[in-house]
């Protein structure tokens, strides 16, 4: 078993968590769920933000397959690099 | 099946495409970050509009109306919700009443209510049903229970309806001029039974616009409040009879007010912004830099790129397919379950986009930014599980027929 890169697996799986628990309590307020003096539309943005935070949750999962197939990439591509 | 567009559906289009590139893209991002509610709105681009023809599209020829096919709503629809999601839904809700006028009012009051809307190009339609207590669940169970569903009040007096209650979050609500309300009028019998539809003017005494709502996303789109105190409307005013105010059934016959039109011109708006956000994905991921190479030349973005174009273009089959069964009146669930699925792709694909973003500048990001709010608003009008278990009802009607 190689080293896991727990913290980057958490990190993707929490905002990927995170988001789909927000719309789905959204869509429970029905309408309310959209209102900017109500918090559900603002969970969502916050939710969104963590799936986008540091490289992004796609650019995230690239970064766990590489270190689980031990591979060093050359150049630095993703965005935060 | 040949879906090639006559020259007139072709030209409605074009109309459209070059209404929502010089006209409405110029706009809308400034609109959409109007703090307040009241600032979302623009008087200019519906009276543009509306000189095009885009408020009137729905209402037949012989009333001065544009007279088009369902084609050509849902064409126009996308082209505009490609400019503006909200914009587009402001311009079709009055399609939407539009089908209900031709289909269930009478002659004369369509000779009242259809010249004055197709005259004046300020003039826009809604129609209330949902309440604070009230709105989906007129659709789920317990459907004959009478104390179940809308709780607006009309009695009659003479020659005139007493409306005392409220309705929430009704579109155009702020900015119509003429409204279908639903209202009880036996309050021991089950919704279907003890409903009446009337026209309600905007200048009604004893009706008026309460809070106009801020929503995160369709901030064009005005809903709002209103609030009946003993407002008078004339009997003149009930559509078809009363205590029938259901319009969609099959006993009244082919009516095309309600779903028929409405599950369509969500999958189409929704059409129209998907082709937005492919379009902005492909250019940002064809122009950006990243690591010193364009961001398209990574395989991570191209699987993005391929994904949002495969659902849009899956869309879009199904929302011209449902257009062209309408237009032939063949009438089946699947118009609800393109509205359905409109939403699983909406939200996917506007996510993706802002995916592509992810990189980029707050600034550039904020157009991506804007797309996925407006996706988000599908959730709660064409793809929550109420709407999904009304569709799941109609197949197992069509089932049942069969």
């Amino acid at each position: 078993m190689p080293d896991l890169p727990l913290t980057t697996i958490a990190k993707v799986f929490t905002a990927e968590t995170i988001y789909r628990a927000a719309k789905d309590s959204a869509e429970c307020f029905g309408a309310m769920g959209v209102m900017r003096d109500m918090p559900l539309q603002k969970y969502i943005h916050d939710a969104m933000i963590c799936l986008h935070t540091g490289d992004g949750n796609s650019d995230d999962k690239l970064r766990i397959a590489e270190t689980l197939a031990n591979h060093r990439r050359g150049p630095s591509m993703l965005a935060a690099e | 099946m040949d879906f090639s567009l006559s020259n007139e559906q072709r030209s409605w289009q074009m109309t459209a495409r070059k209404f929502a590139n010089e006209e409405i893209k110029p706009i809308t991002l400034d609109l959409d970050e109007a703090p307040d509610a009241h600032g979302t709105f623009d008087w200019d681009i519906i009276e543009r509009g509306s000189k095009l023809g885009f408020r009137t599209l729905a209402v037949p020829k012989e009333y001065g109306g544009e007279g088009t096919d369902y084609v050509t709503q849902a064409l126009v629809m996308a082209e505009l919700a490609r400019g503006d999601s909200a914009i587009s839904k402001t311009f079709s809700q009055n399609w939407k009443w539009s089908h209900l006028i031709s289909a269930a009012c009478n002659a004369e009051q369509k000779e009242r209510f259809l010249r004055p809307f197709v005259a004046d190009h300020r003039f826009l339609l809604g129609k209330g049903i949902t309440e604070p207590t009230a709105g989906s669940d007129n659709r789920m169970p317990p459907k004959d229970a009478p104390k179940a569903g809308l709780k607006l009040r009309a009695e009659r007096q003479g020659d005139e309806w007493i409306l005392n209650g409220e309705k929430c979050f009704i579109a155009n609500a702020p900015v119509g001029k003429l409204f279908f309300i639903d209202a009880r009028t036996d309050a021991n019998a089950p919704l279907r039974q003890g409903t009446t539809m009337f026209l309600v003017e905007r200048d009604t005494p004893g009706f008026r616009i309460g809070k106009v709502f801020n929503k995160s996303g369709w901030r064009f789109y005005r809903n709002g409040e209103m609030i009946f105190e003993n407002a008078r409307v004339p009997h003149a005013n009930v559509v078809g009879h009363v205590n029938n105010s259901d319009m969609k059934t099959a006993a009244a016959g082919d009516r095309t007010g309600g779903d028929l039109f409405g599950d369509l011109e969500l999958a189409a708006n929704a059409l129209g912004v998907c082709d937005d956000a492919c379009e902005q994905a492909m250019k940002h991921a064809r122009t950006a830099k990243q690591g010193g190479q364009v961001l398209f030349e990574q395989q991570n973005a191209q699987l993005k790129i391929n994904k949002m174009n495969m659902l849009t273009e899956a869309l879009r089959s199904m929302v011209m397919r449902v257009a062209w069964e309408h237009d032939h009146k063949v009438h089946s669930a699947n118009a609800g379950l393109a509205m359905n699925y409109s939403t699983d792709v909406i939200q996917e694909v506007t996510e993706l986009n802002l995916d592509i973003h992810g990189g980029a500048g707050a600034k550039v990001a904020r157009h991506a930014e804007k797309l996925v709010r407006d996706a988000f608003i599908w959730s709660h009008l064409a793809g929550d599980t109420v709407q999904r278990l009304k569709v799941a009802a109609r197949l197992a009607r069509v089932a049942a027929q069969h």
